[in-house]
C-alpha cells in the first residue's frame, strides 16, 4: 500500500476513526492489527519474515533482562561477600551467556537480510570470478523477494537487543506490544530506525483526541505529498530520462541531472518522513526526525549527521563506536602510532573505523558494487577530510579566507553538493562501470552554453514543468532557510490569521491536485528508499 | 474536540469542497472542444422524463440523427447519445443511465460499432469519450468493469495491444486523468459556461460534400461474428428483452467494404432472429426509399453529412410515429429549449457556413 495513493488515504482514515473511537486501552491492538494488515497489503507471505524477528528478538531481549537482573539481584545481595575478582568472574561469565545468544540472534536475523538481499550479488560475483579461471561458475540465481522493510526493521530490532544486552534499558514484557514496536506500519515503508526507549512507549499510551494536535499532522502529510507529487516525481521524469540516455549527453546536462537526483532522492524521502510522521502525529505518536535540511551542511561529514539521522546514529552506536573502542583498534592505534607518527597514527583507527562504517551504509543501500563504491566514496570524502583538516586550516590562514562570513559558509555548501552529487551517480546509476564513465563525461567536458540554449527542456521534462519545478524548489529553500533560522513554520502558521491560514492549506491542496504528478500516463512511482 | 472546533472543521471542509469542485469543472474535459462532453452535459440538464426516445452509437450515429430536424417534423424529442468511437458494450449502460432521468421508449442502436474494425480496436476517447462525460455513480462504474474486461479479453484473443489507460482511480474521478491540462494551457473558455449545441448537431464539417462514388457494392450476405462481437450482441438482446425500453437496430447509410457489411448483416441476423425491429439502411432498396446519393450526402466514406442526416432522420421520423403514438410537443413551455434549438438551427443552415469549428481530432467512427 503506498502512502501516495487513495488506498492508503482510505485506509488511514479507517485507522484514526477507529483508533479514537474504540476504548483507550484497546488503541494499541488496534494499531499492531493494521499495521499487520498494512503490512499483508505488501505480501502475506512475507509478514511471516516479520513475525520472526519479532519473536527471536522478542525472547532474545526476554532472555538478556533477565540475565542482567539476575546478575543485578546477584550483586546486590552479595554485596559484601564477593571479592573484586569473584565480581568480575561473575560479570564476565553472565556477559559470555548474554553474548553468545546476542550473536546468534543477531547472527539469525542479519543473516536473513543478507541472504535475501545479498545472495545473488555473492553468487554473480563468485561466478564471474570463477570463470576468470575458466570453471564455470555453479551458484544459482534466486528469485529472492525482499519483505517491505526489513532493512529497517531488522536493524531496529538488532538496535533493541544490543541496548537490552547492553543493560540501556529494560527487555519488553509484552510480544504483542513489541510486535507493535518492531512492525509500526508508518515506519514500514522507509524508516525512521526508531529506538525502542523513543518509541515503544508512546505507541502503547493512551491517546486522545486532540485537534491541533491532528490538524498539525495532517499539515505535515499535505507538506509531504507536496514533496513527493509536485516536486520529487517531477524532477524524476528529467533524471530518469537523463541518466537512461546519459551516453546522449555530456557536461552540465549530466551535472543537472546528478544534482536533480540529489533533490529527488531527498524530497522523495522526506516526504515519505513527513507522512510517517504526520500519521504518528494524528495518533498521537511523535516520531523521532530523521533529516536536518542536509543541503545546509558545509561537509559531507555534516551531511551524514543530517541526512538519515536515524541509519548514521544507529552505525555510530552499534557499528563505529564497538569498533573504534575495541581492543583491537586499540592495539591498531598503538601500532599506527609507532609507523604512522603520533599525530596521524593516532587518528588512523578512526580513520578506519569510519571508513568500514560508510562502506557498511553504502552497502547497506542495495546489493551491487555501485553502493559498495557510493560507500567507498563517502567514507574516503570524509576520511581524508579528517586527514586533511589542518592543510585546509594551513591553506586558509596562507591566503588569508575569512572563514567566518557567509560567503565561505555558502562556498563551503556548495563544495558539499557538488560533492554529493558526484557521489548520488553511484547510486542512481545502472552499474558501478556506468556510474564512473557517467562521471567521466560528466567532469570531461564544460559546455555552459547548454544553460542558454533551451536545451535543458529537452531532457525529459517539459519547458512548463521545469519552471514549476524550479517555483516549487524555491518555496522547498525558503521553507529551510526559515527553518534552519530556527523558525518552527506550523507553530508560525497556526498564529496566523484563519482567513490566512484558510488560503493557505486550500492553495497548498490545490497546487498539489494540479501540479502534482500522479494519473494515467504516469506510472507510480515508489518511494526510493522503499527499496533499500 | 470543542463546539468552535467542530464548526470551523465543517466550514473548512464545505469551503474546501466549494473550490475542488469548482476546480474539477474547470480541469474536465475542455467542454469547447470536445462536443461530446457539451452534448452530455446538455442531456443532464433536459427536464425529467422530456425525452421520448435516444440514438445510441459511434460518430456515425450522431452525424446522421438530427434531432432539430426530427423536433421540426414532429415535436418528438429524441436525444443522441451517440459519441466518437463508442464502444457498442456501453449500450446498456448508456439507456440505464438515461433511464434514471428520462421515460423514454425507445433507443435506437446503431451498429456500426459491431464492426471488427471499430470493435477490436477500441480507443481512449471511445472509453473516456462516455464514461468521463456520465455523472459518478455504480452504472459508470460497472460500465468501466465492462470495457476493461472487454479490452482485456480482445488483447488476449486477437493478441494485439490495445493503448487505452489500464485500470485505475482516473476512470472514476476524471480530475485525474486531466488536472495535467495545465501544461497544454487553460484559457478564458474553460473558465465559462459551454454554448449549447444544437441538440447534438455537429458543427464541424457537416457542410462538407464528400463527393463518394460507390466502390464495394451494397451486400446482404451475412458474415461471421467473433465469439466476443456476439457475447455484445447477446447481452443487448437479452438487456432489451427485460427492459422496458424498446430496441431498434439501425444502420446509416455509409460506404463500407462488402466484410463489414457482412458483420453488420450478421448483428442484424441476431438481432432479428431474437424478433426487434432491424433497419438496414446500407441496401440498394433504402437507398432509393431514401433518396440517398453518396455523393451528395456524404461528408466521407462512413459519415452523413447534414443533407444525409435530414433524409435518415426523416424516414426515421415516419417509422417511429408509425410505431409509437408520441404527442407533439412543439410550442410547449417545458420543450422551449427545443424550439430554440431548431430556431438555432435554421439560421445555422440558411448561413451554410461553418463558424466555430470543431478543431478535435477527425472522426473516422
Amino acid at each position: 500500500m503506498a502512502f501516495v495513493s487513495a488506498t492508503f488515504i482510505f485506509f488511514l482514515i479507517i485507522v484514526c476513526f477507529v483508533y479514537f473511537v474504540i476504548p483507550k486501552r484497546f488503541q494499541w491492538i488496534w494499531l499492531l492489527l493494521a499495521s499487520y494488515v498494512f503490512y499483508a497489503f505488501a505480501s502475506i507471505k512475507m509478514l511471516a519474515f516479520l513475525i520472526f524477528t519479532t519473536i527471536t528478538t522478542y525472547f532474545t531481549g526476554r532472555f538478556l533482562g533477565k540475565v542482567n537482573q539476575e546478575s543485578k539481584k546477584h550483586l546486590a545481595e552479595k554485596k559484601e561477600l564477593l571479592t573484586r575478582d569473584e565480581k568480575k568472574t561473575f560479570k564476565e561469565i553472565q556477559t559470555k551467556k548474554k553474548r553468545r545468544i546476542l550473536t546468534l540472534t543477531v547472527i539469525l536475523n542479519l543473516g536473513i537480510l543478507i541472504f535475501l538481499k545479498y545472495f545473488n550479488f555473492f553468487g554473480e560475483n563468485i561466478n564471474s570470478l570463477l570463470s576468470m579461471f575458466s570453471i564455470k561458475g555453479t551458484v544459482p540465481h534466486l528469485n529472492l523477494l525482499l519483505p517491505l522493510g526489513i532493512s529497517f526493521y531488522t536493524f531496529q530490532s538488532i538496535g533493541y537487543i544490543i541496548d537490552v544486552y547492553r543493560g540501556k534499558y529494560e527487555a519488553d514484557a509484552n510480544l504483542g506490544k513489541f510486535a507493535l514496536f518492531v512492525g509500526y506500519f508508518p515506519q514500514m515503508v522507509q524508516g525512521p530506525i526508531s529506538r525502542h526507549d523513543q518509541l515503544a512507549s508512546q505507541l502503547v499510551e493512551e491517546h486522545s483526541f486532540n485537534y491541533t494536535r491532528v490538524t498539525q499532522g495532517l499539515q505535515l502529510i499535505l507538506w509531504g505529498f507536496f514533496k513527493k507529487l509536485v516536486i520529487a516525481d517531477r524532477v524524476g521524469m528529467l533524471v530518469n530520462h537523463v541518466f537512461t540516455n546519459y551516453l546522449e549527453y555530456e557536461g552540465i546536462h549530466l551535472f543537472i541531472a546528478a544534482a536533480f537526483y540529489g533533490i529527488q532522492v531527498y524530497t522523495d524521502f522526506t516526504a515519505g518522513m513527513d507522512i510517517a510522521r504526520g500519521v504518528s502525529q494524528i495518533l498521537g505518536i511523535e516520531m523521532v526526525l530523521n533529516f536536518a535540511r542536509p543541503y545546509f551542511s558545509c561537509s559531507i561529514a555534516e551531511f551524514w549527521r543530517r541526512w538519515h539521522i536515524t541509519l548514521g546514529a544507529w552505525m555510530k552506536d552499534y557499528v563505529f563506536y564497538p569498533l573504534s573502542l575495541s581492543k583491537g583498534f586499540s592495539r591498531m592505534g598503538k601500532r599506527a602510532r609507532k609507523i604512522l607518527g603520533n599525530e596521524t597514527g593516532k587518528m588512523f583507527p578512526t580513520f578506519i573505523a569510519m571508513f568500514i562504517t560508510f562502506f557498511l551504509v553504502g552497502v547497506w543501500h542495495g546489493s551491487s558494487w555501485k553502493y559498495v563504491a557510493y560507500g567507498i566514496w563517502n567514507g574516503g570524502i570524509i576520511a581524508s577530510s579528517i586527514m586533511l583538516e589542518p592543510v585546509y586550516k594551513k591553506m586558509a590562514k596562507l591566503f588569508n579566507v575569512n572563514t567566518e562570513c557567509f560567503s565561505w559558509r555558502f562556498f563551503q555548501m556548495a563544495r558539499t553538493f557538488l560533492l554529493c552529487s558526484i557521489g548520488r551517480v553511484f547510486s542512481r546509476a545502472d552499474s558501478c562501470t556506468i556510474a564512473f564513465d557517467y562521471i567521466k563525461r560528466m567532469l570531461t567536458k564544460f559546455n555552459p552554453w547548454v544553460l542558454f540554449d533551451d536545451s535543458i527542456y529537452t531532457l525529459g521534462m517539459s519547458q512548463k514543468n521545469f519552471h514549476i519545478f524550479l517555483i516549487m524548489l524555491l518555496v522547498l529553500l525558503v521553507v529551510g532557510i526559515l527553518q534552519e533560522r530556527g523558525m518552527q513554520i506550523r507553530e508560525t502558521i497556526a498564529k496566523q490569521n484563519l482567513y490566512f491560514r484558510w488560503l493557505l492549506y486550500i492553495g497548498a491542496i490545490t497546487v498539489l491536485l494540479i501540479y502534482g504528478v500522479y494519473g494515467p500516463g504516469y506510472s507510480y512511482t515508489e518511494f526510493i528508499y522503499q527499496q533499500f | 474536540m470543542t463546539k468552535k472546533q467542530v464548526i470551523r472543521t465543517i466550514a473548512f471542509i464545505l469551503v474546501l469542497v466549494l473550490v475542488l469542485w469548482r476546480l474539477f469543472n474547470i480541469f474536465s474535459i475542455t467542454k469547447h472542444k470536445n462536443f461530446v462532453a457539451r452534448k452530455y452535459q446538455e442531456f443532464y440538464q433536459e427536464p425529467k422524463n422530456s425525452i421520448d426516445g435516444i440514438m445510441l452509437g459511434t460518430s456515425v450515429a450522431y452525424r446522421a440523427w438530427n434531432a432539430p430536424y426530427a423536433w421540426s417534423q414532429s415535436g418528438m424529442a429524441i436525444y443522441s447519445m451517440g459519441s466518437d468511437k463508442q464502444p457498442t458494450v456501453f449500450a446498456t449502460g448508456i439507456i440505464d443511465e438515461v433511464k434514471k432521468t428520462q421515460d423514454i421508449k425507445f433507443a435506437i442502436i446503431d451498429l456500426h460499432g459491431i464492426r471488427q474494425s471499430v470493435f477490436e480496436r477500441i480507443k481512449q476517447n471511445g472509453i473516456r469519450g462516455v464514461t468521463d462525460n456520465l455523472k459518478p455513480s455504480k452504472n459508470r462504474m460497472e460500465m468501466v468493469e465492462k470495457v476493461l474486461t472487454l479490452t482485456e479479453n480482445l488483447q488476449a484473443t486477437t493478441e494485439k495491444e490495445i493503448d487505452i489507460d489500464t485500470k485505475d482511480l482516473s476512470y472514476y474521478y476524471r480530475f485525474m486523468k486531466y488536472h495535467s491540462r495545465w501544461e497544454e494551457g487553460l484559457n478564458r473558455r474553460d473558465f465559462q459556461a459551454g454554448d449549447p449545441t444544437m441538440k447534438g448537431i455537429v458543427e464541424s464539417k457537416c457542410f462538407v460534400r464528400g463527393g463518394r462514388e460507390i466502390e464495394e457494392p451494397l451486400t446482404d450476405e451475412i458474415g461471421e461474428l467473433t465469439d466476443l462481437q456476439k457475447g455484445v450482441m447477446e447481452e443487448i438482446i437479452a438487456y432489451g428483452k427485460e427492459s422496458d425500453v424498446e430496441l431498434i437496430f439501425i444502420s446509416t447509410p455509409s460506404l463500407m467494404p462488402v466484410d463489414r457489411q457482412k458483420e453488420i448483416n450478421a448483428a442484424f441476423a441476431m438481432a432479428e432472429e431474437a424478433g426487434y425491429d432491424c433497419i438496414n439502411m446500407n441496401t440498394e432498396e433504402m437507398f432509393k426509399e431514401l433518396n440517398f446519393n453518396p455523393a451528395v450526402d456524404l461528408r466521407d466514406k462512413t459519415h452523413v453529412n447534414l443533407d444525409g442526416s435530414e433524409k435518415v432522420t426523416g424516414f426515421l421520423v415516419s417509422y417511429i410515429q408509425e410505431k409509437y403514438d408520441i404527442p407533439d410537443k412543439r410550442g410547449n413551455s417545458k420543450y422551449a429549449s427545443w424550439d430554440e434549438a431548431w430556431k438555432r438551427y435554421q439560421e445555422f443552415y440558411a448561413a451554410g457556413v461553418v463558424e466555430n469549428v470543431y478543431e478535435g481530432e477527425e472522426d473516422s467512427d
